[in-house]
């Protein structure tokens, strides 16, 4: 070190695991420069292989959009609220309108609601796929998944393209409906992916899920028992692979849920090849609810005018978003734009459980437990 | 274990390709995809509906460099976009109460100058020139399905 008076002294760490430090142990940074974990730094403190402790250091791309929605008006919000979770866009969308509308007293046209819940259930497709490729394909070391999945959601994003015009941005539902209808020869190329992704599917079961090797990795490894993930509020895949069958679909059905049948997978063993298979058995259950709501598809108007204005009041709006239960809470004041908005998502509870999962752990299963949750730091940040 | 293994890597041989060769080989892109926009000048009247909705508010308004007459439009005031800040939602497309704002397929909007994303409302007139000609098709009966990229006009009707 020179005795320069003009270097300064880096700021001590915001984060730090405990005061009392054991002389056998060893503090290793995990991140934030995408070792695989994205936006977030893991500080673990290891003793030889174990992890003794870790203390996630999250806020790397919180970008305020609570406080931004207080400047925008209604509809403009919509862009930039759906970007905390790009890949699951249009629950992220569904989730801010449904209580706008509630406020300005819209009902949706049953065909509007029924075009939502078949993009919807696209999206979930897509963010499972993009799971299966990096979270659960990459960390676990297996690059055949990754091209697999990767260039079959490639397929679903070209459809998601031809329905809203963007890849994976839509802004697709303003209050009122959504923007457009499903164009000509959409409902076609959808059945026929959706029977080429099915025999996919098949595919991925037997060079993936049914892998000696993935078996061997992710059975047994990070146990999330049911009483624990209910007391750490974990919502959505994590929480079904623990045993509890809670969907907001099936509880507050939105949407045309209600009219959908569908199964909801649920496992009991609470390891990470649980919450593997919960995700694979979910793609599964949303081509079914694809299926079903292009028969039952009625005719009709999309969408409905709404006014620019958000009256008085409070509500919220709850969807299944494909990391758990997503609430946006909207305060109206009368004026056209909201006074207050609030997001509570299904990432932000993953992050609660990282701790209590990677506790007397090797490192090396540090990334299938991180990647068998599904965190996305941004919706986290948000 | 280990056949199977080799058996998933050789298969890929006799199969056929699933990308494209990107600059020479362009996918097709759909009707109403929200590339860049297209501004009709003989349609806008000037309102400012579009700024009024942008939620990035890139769109200013800027009179018009020639000095013709537009009937529709007397104070001469058109948008001007700034492609740096976009994000391409279009809602400014969907609210624009005369159709003079249009989607495009033109999504290559790089430059070298920062000062050159911003698009004049002659330069948003002109017509697109991204062509497309690739689109995945799907071959085969259901269980046993496959998809490669192939030119549209061999298989107009897919």
């Amino acid at each position: 070190m020179t005795n320069n008076p003009n270097q300064q002294t880096p700021p001590p760490s915001p984060v730090t695991i405990s005061q009392t430090k054991d002389p056998s142990t060893l503090d290793v940074s995990v991140g934030p420069q995408h070792p695989g974990s994205g936006h977030v730094r893991l500080l673990i403190r290891v003793d030889g292989d174990y992890i003794v402790n870790i203390d996630p250091d999250i806020g790397y791309v919180h970008r305020g959009c609570e406080k931004i929605a207080e400047y925008r008006t209604a509809v403009s919000n919509i862009p930039h609220l759906e970007r905390p979770c790009i890949i699951d866009a249009i629950h992220l969308n569904w989730a801010y309108v449904k209580p706008i509308e509630e406020l300005q007293k819209i009902v949706v046209p049953p065909r509007g609601e029924y075009i939502s819940t078949i993009m919807a259930e696209m999206n979930r497709i897509m963010s499972h796929l993009y799971w299966l490729a990096i979270n659960a394909g990459v960390f676990s070391g297996h690059t055949t998944i990754f091209m697999y999945a990767f260039g079959d959601r490639d397929l679903f994003i070209e459809l998601a393209e031809m329905l809203t015009g963007a890849r994976l941005t839509y802004s697709f539902i303003p209050p009122g409906g959504p923007r457009r209808d499903l164009p000509t020869g959409f409902v076609e190329r959808l059945t026929k992916l959706l029977d080429y992704f099915e025999g996919r599917l098949v595919e991925y079961d037997r060079i993936f899920f049914s892998n000696p090797l993935i078996i061997a990795r992710a059975k047994g490894i990070g146990v999330l028992k049911r009483e624990e993930a209910i007391k750490l509020g974990i919502v959505g895949p994590n929480l079904r692979a623990s045993g509890v069958k809670y969907d907001v679909r099936r509880v507050e059905p939105y949407g045309a849920y209600k009219d959908l049948e569908f199964n909801i997978p649920t496992f009991q063993e609470g390891d990470s090849y649980a919450r593997f298979l919960v995700r694979f058995h979910e793609m599964k259950e949303s081509i079914k609810i694809i299926r079903q709501a292009l028969e039952k598809i009625p005719k009709g108007p999309i969408a409905r005018k709404a006014p620019l204005i958000i009256p008085e009041g409070e509500a919220t709006g709850r969807v299944e978003s494909s990391r758990g239960e997503l609430t946006y809470m909207v305060m109206g004041d009368n004026s056209d734009k909201p006074y207050r908005v609030k997001i509570m998502n299904g990432s932000f509870r993953s992050l609660i459980a990282l701790p209590y999962l990677l506790r007397n752990v090797h490192i090396a299963d540090m990334p299938i437990i991180y990647g068998s949750l599904d965190y996305w730091p941004v919706e986290a940040d948000r | 274990m280990i056949f199977g293994e080799a058996y998933e890597g050789i298969k890929h041989i006799f199969k056929r390709t699933f990308t494209l060769k990107y600059p020479y080989q362009r996918v097709q892109l759909p009707k109403g995809f929200r590339g860049r926009h297209i501004l009709y000048l003989d349609k806008c009247t000037g309102c400012g509906i579009c700024a009024w909705i942008c939620p990035e508010r890139c769109i200013t308004f800027v009179p018009l460099q020639d000095k013709k007459e537009h009937p529709q439009n007397p104070e001469n005031r058109f948008p001007q976009y700034w492609y740096a800040r976009c994000c391409f939602c279009h809602f400014c497309t969907d609210y624009c109460p005369t159709g003079a704002l249009d989607y495009s397929p033109d999504y290559e909007l790089a430059e070298y100058d920062r000062d050159l994303l911003l698009w004049s409302p002659e330069r948003l007139a002109r017509l697109p020139t991204n062509v497309g000609e690739y689109r995945s098709v799907f071959h085969g009966e259901k269980g046993n399905m496959g998809v490669t990229y192939e030119r549209v006009s061999e298989h107009p009707t897919n």
